[in-house]
Parts: C-alpha cells; sequence; structure tokens
C-alpha cells in the first residue's frame, strides 16, 4: 500500500495508523511464521494432546503427547489408547476433556489468539485508513464481506482444540458435550479490546477487589432474580494492569467447569492474573449422599439449589459466598470462613484447587507446594 | 470498475486470510478431536 499512495496527505496517515496498528507482537509473530514458511524452514510449530480425566476433588492428565509436523499420524493411534486407559477407572461416570495446546521450542503458545489480534490488527488498520482517506470504493465494500465471514470462519476453529465428554461405565456410553464459544465482534470487526476492560468503570463502585467482589455479587443476585432461575457460570479475571476480563461459559457438563478452571490456573503466572471471580449454581446434596450413584441419581436427593460465588486473589485469600435460591430474598452477603467448612463447601473448595495452587506456586514462591491442598 | 488505493491492499489481506484458514485445515487443528468423536460415538469397551 505504502508504495501506492500519492499525497503527503495519505503517507502521514499510513504512517500514524501502521505505528498504531501494525507493530504489535501478534503480527510480529504471524510476520515471522510468514517468512518461515516461505523459506521453507523446518516447522517448528508443536501439537500436544492431552486426556484429562476429572474426579472428585482433582483432575489427572491421563495421557500427554506431543506430536510435531512429521509424527501427526502417530496421533490417530490415541483412540486405542484413551480405550484402554478408560478402562481402568472405577466410578459411576467419569468427566473428561480432550484438549490440543501448541508448543514452540517448548514453549506453550496460544496460537488462535496470536491469529485473531494480528487478524483484529490488521482488519482496524484497513478499516481506519480507508475512513481517514475517505476512501469509497463498491470492490472493497464487497471485499470486507469476504473477510468478514474468513475471520468468523478462523475464530471458531478455536471450538476444535477443547472437546468435554462425559462416560457412563455401567452403560457404556460416552457423550461428547455440546460446545459455544464468545465472540466479541463488533459489526464486521473482532473487536478484540472489548475482552480485557479497566477496571474503572460505573460496574464497581471501587478498586479495591473485595468491594468489587460485592458489586459483583450484587449484580449476578440480581440477574438471577430477573431470569427467576438458572445463571451461566461466569468468571471475572482480573490483571495487574487494573484490567478484567469476563468469561461466561456453557457448562452443559461437569467436564466444561472442571476444564475452564484448569486452564484460567495455567494463565495465573503468564498473564499477570492478581484475582478471580466466580459464579455458578449448585445443588445442595445431604450429607449421607451416596457417591457410587451416577450424577443424574444423585440429584434426584437435593434438597435445594444455591447461587454460588467464590472469591480468591494474590494473596490466597479466598472468600466462599453462597445464597439459597428460594430465600434470595433475605439471604444475601453470607460469607462463609475455612472454620466453618462443612460438606456445603468442602467439594468447591476442591473445585478451585489448580487456581490456588497457581495462585501460590506465582506469588508465594517460598510456600512449600509438595503438600499443598 | 477501476482500482482504487486500498483494493490491492483488501484482495492481499482476504488471500491471506483464505491462506490462514487452508493452512489451519491442512494442518489437522481438528482431526483427532473429530475423529475421537466418532471412535466414542461407536465405542465398545
Amino acid at each position: 500500500m505504502q508504495k501506492s499512495l500519492d499525497s503527503s496527505k495519505n503517507k502521514k496517515i499510513y504512517k500514524q495508523l501502521r505505528d498504531q496498528y501494525l507493530i504489535s507482537d501478534e503480527l510480529k509473530w504471524l510476520n515471522d511464521k510468514r517468512v518461515e514458511v516461505i523459506h521453507q524452514n523446518p516447522f517448528k510449530l508443536n501439537k500436544q494432546i492431552m486426556v484429562n480425566v476429572y474426579f472428585y476433588g482433582n483432575s489427572n492428565e491421563i495421557i500427554k503427547h506431543n506430536y510435531t509436523y512429521e509424527n501427526w499420524e502417530n496421533a490417530k493411534q490415541l483412540e486405542t489408547e484413551i480405550k484402554e486407559k478408560l478402562k481402568t477407572f472405577k466410578a459411576p461416570e467419569i468427566y473428561l476433556s480432550i484438549i490440543i495446546r501448541f508448543t514452540e521450542n517448548g514453549k506453550e503458545i496460544n496460537i488462535i489468539d496470536l491469529i485473531k489480534h494480528g487478524v483484529a490488527d490488521m482488519n482496524s488498520f484497513l478499516t481506519q485508513f480507508k475512513l481517514s482517506t475517505n476512501t469509497n470504493c463498491l470492490k472493497c465494500e464487497n471485499m470486507e464481506l469476504k473477510i468478514s465471514e474468513k475471520i468468523k470462519e478462523i475464530c471458531i476453529y478455536e471450538l476444535c482444540l477443547e472437546r468435554d465428554y462425559k462416560y457412563i461405565p455401567s452403560t457404556n456410553l460416552l457423550e461428547p458435550k455440546s460446545r459455544a464459544k464468545m465472540l466479541g465482534f463488533n459489526d464486521n470487526n473482532i473487536n478484540k479490546k472489548e475482552e480485557k476492560v479497566p477496571i474503572n468503570n460505573n460496574f464497581f463502585q471501587s478498586n479495591n477487589l473485595k468491594d468489587m467482589f460485592k458489586d459483583f455479587i450484587s449484580c449476578h443476585i440480581l440477574i438471577y432474580k430477573l431470569q427467576k432461575q438458572h445463571i451461566m457460570p461466569t468468571m471475572f479475571i482480573f490483571y495487574k494492569d487494573k484490567t478484567f476480563k469476563i468469561n461466561p461459559f456453557l457448562a452443559e457438563s461437569k467436564a466444561t467447569f472442571y476444564r475452564k478452571i484448569n486452564t484460567i490456573s495455567t494463565q495465573i503466572e503468564r498473564e499477570h492474573i492478581i484475582g478471580i471471580f466466580v459464579v455458578w449454581e449448585s445443588y445442595v446434596l445431604p450429607t449421607n449422599i451416596n457417591f457410587n450413584e451416577r450424577y443424574e441419581e444423585r440429584v434426584k436427593h437435593s434438597e435445594k439449589t444455591i447461587l454460588c460465588f467464590y472469591y480468591i486473589d494474590k494473596n490466597l485469600e479466598e472468600i466462599f459466598t453462597f445464597v439459597n435460591s428460594e430465600t434470595i430474598e433475605n439471604d444475601i452477603y453470607k460469607s462463609i470462613k475455612e472454620s466453618d467448612f462443612n460438606s456445603t463447601i468442602n467439594p468447591h473448595y476442591q473445585l478451585f484447587y489448580s487456581i490456588r495452587y497457581n495462585f501460590a506456586k506465582t506469588y508465594h514462591k517460598y510456600l512449600n507446594l509438595k503438600n499443598f491442598k | 470498475m477501476s482500482n482504487c488505493i486500498m483494493c490491492t491492499s483488501y484482495q492481499k489481506f482476504y488471500s491471506a486470510l483464505k491462506n490462514l484458514s487452508d493452512f489451519i485445515k491442512a494442518e489437522e487443528f481438528c482431526d483427532v478431536v473429530s475423529s475421537i468423536d466418532s471412535f466414542f460415538l461407536n465405542l465398545e469397551i
């Protein structure tokens, strides 16, 4: 484009927008990959396939394999291996996820994020240049529509990298669970900046995480009351740079919930996460429940449902707040401390082990993590 | 219809996206998961 610009005004606009949009790390990565491929260098991007099985209180990675471009064909043998491993578990149901990750030079990279952000930067550059130069061209408008479709197509691939399942040994049934993804599209663009929001906004009354947690609770109780029932599990993730991200997800299966918790825990160190809030809805089961029964049978004994809120920060401070969905009008802000632990809290406490562990590993390096609970 | 100063850039960006999409498909991002899906549907343990 630079070579085709005829006026000094357009050249100036080009330079301004280039410096604003085209010098990101993501675009540099995309450009480096392009150069590597053009020069037919060996492909250094490796795939890692993991099979995680989740149990009460923990998750086990039962399979982890690395594949390169050359040995990718071996991945087809994975089916047999999963079959053999599943045979060894004794449980009324088994929740598992199959996850594909990418590594480059031994380091995990989020390839979809790199692509998404790089493409969004380039798209913003072209859109802004068009607006700034008052370019009005039917051919370009048609091309914009085609580009928008292609971007959506690429973003959808993210769904293929993670899949959750529930396996019932007694009936020999394995159900792949449905997949859903929130896509941040704004008209024809990917609005990647929408993902992280400054904490200084009208939603929160204060910059203090614990006060913000109260706002988080109030907001979700209100949504819950308005909807009468059912709330989408949602995480608010807070970063060191005073921004936060809202991460709602469709949890059709327990495996999805466990996977989301595990995924976010692995991002704590890399992305400088300083606090996490979670809201979800849960059944309350009697203390004498038989865990050999299948989940569908167990929940039939449920006395009530509760709205659950979880808070953790980098100082390892944790708050669980449970609100009885039947008495939601009167039962607000009932925080429960560690000393009050009972059968309601324990499963939830175990649920967040990986988050607790990774906060400790990142911000409390002096702690002995060998017997960490 | 003649080309404007942005036509080539839009065309090149679209081609790059198309290549990227083809690359992702060719790289079998989804193949293992989809083959495991079909495997599970016919599972006999």
